[in-house]
């Protein structure tokens, strides 16, 4: 009773309700992501316990999408983790930045809200969250608003996920229902294009992801990354400033010679 | 190799041989599976496992610029450096970020579902009746 009356509590607690607030109009794109996968699963060939299995554990839609036509096609395992780190890698770069905010809880619970860190409730939570909060009342806060997103996710993945799964023969994949789960992270990832060189990390990252397509493994996302986290490094170390953003693409007289020689270099 | 036996999948069967699917359950893709919960939750806490000080994700955010903010810890050098730059801003630099700044406050705050919607409405005829 006492587990009941602290889900009734949190439920009621208005960092939550907040963070479920924050998160509802993702929802949408998140469900039709989750019934793509679901029916894509489903027809792939995988039995119905694997389907759900994959659904239930894996909780990353763009890995079971990349992973799944290699076990089917009797790929080496290798391959089909190497191509699940390649699109997964991603996560360890947010695990960097949510590290600060999450320290300060123990190991197993930092593990299962890590574990709830998806592309979109990232996002929102470090629009809600841009610099780490300093006291108890906020860190609190900040712990009931990350329960919320990683809830309010997870439910919505599940649920639309086995939607999918169950009505795979009913919902063709032709629909291109995915789409929407693009849309809904374009959206969100152009909100957080605010400073000179996020704009360029973005335009390198899609301009390399596009070009880089062909390559097998979904390798191509792996290139983006490397682009343009290497030509951002380059960039503001040209610009020879701590904090990237507004100043980093831009170099104080002294520093001219010495970037452009670097460059050239 | 040792890789899964070929069949079809439970979309294309009825309920009773999807029933009958659940025997057919196959090691070797469990296994995958298991590999592939694995990737997630090592990715997704990466830095989170360790206790010691890591410098690492902090120079990683700050190359990221995922924590950048104006007027936080900055000294007069950076600000200097910014009025510099605002004195010969690039123009077209400048109407880029306008334009993502623009889409950003447009597409996020008002529009976060209307973004789905208005996109679908675009793609879905293309994609249906253009096979796109």
């Amino acid at each position: 009773m006492s587990i009941w009356r602290d889900v009734k509590r949190e439920a009621t607690n208005p960092a939550f309700t907040e963070g479920v607030r924050d998160m509802l109009p993702v929802t949408p794109g998140i469900a039709a992501w989750g019934i793509t996968t679901g029916v894509a699963l489903a027809n792939s060939g995988l039995s119905l316990v694997e389907a759900s299995a994959m659904t239930l554990f894996v909780f990353a839609g763009s890995s079971q999408l990349a992973a799944t036509p290699l076990i089917m096609s009797g790929a080496p395992l290798w391959v089909v983790w190497l191509t699940a780190l390649c699109v997964n890698l991603r996560f360890a770069v947010f695990s960097a930045h949510v590290r600060p905010f999450f320290m300060r809880f123990p190991l197993l619970r930092r593990t299962v809200y890590a574990y709830l860190l998806t592309d979109t409730s990232y996002v929102v939570f470090i629009k809600r969250y841009p610099t780490v909060p300093e006291t108890d009342a906020q860190r609190a806060h900040m712990e009931s608003y990350w329960r919320a997103l990683g809830f309010v996710t997870w439910v919505a993945w599940m649920g639309s996920s086995f939607l999918g799964i169950a009505l795979s023969s009913v919902i063709p994949l032709t629909w291109g229902l995915s789409f929407a789960g693009i849309l809904a992270l374009m959206g969100i990832s152009c909100s957080l294009v605010t400073t000179r060189l996020r704009a360029l990390a973005a335009t390198l990252s899609g301009t390399a992801a596009v070009m880089a397509f062909s390559m097998p493994m979904k390798l191509n996302i792996l290139v983006a990354v490397g682009v343009a986290v290497a030509m951002s490094v380059l960039i503001e170390k040209s610009g020879r400033s701590a904090y990237a953003g507004q100043d980093a693409l831009d170099v104080d007289a002294g520093d001219a010679d010495r970037s452009g020689g670097e460059k050239r270099g | 190799m040792w890789t899964r036996v070929m069949r079809t999948g439970v979309g294309e069967k009825n309920v009773a041989e999807s029933m009958q699917a659940i025997g057919e359950t196959d090691p070797w893709t469990m296994l995958a599976i298991l590999g592939l919960t694995v990737l997630t939750v090592v990715t997704r806490s990466f830095f989170l496992w360790s206790e010691e000080k890591m410098p690492i994700p902090a120079m990683v955010s700050a190359w990221l610029a995922l924590r950048t903010r104006r007027g936080d810890g900055r000294g007069d050098r950076a600000r200097n450096r910014d009025a510099k730059w605002r004195a010969h801003q690039h123009l077209a630099g400048r109407a880029f970020i306008r334009c993502g700044r623009r889409l950003a406050v447009v597409l996020y705050p008002r529009w976060r579902v209307g973004t789905i919607v208005c996109g679908m409405c675009v793609y879905l005829p293309l994609h249906l009746l253009m096979a796109w």
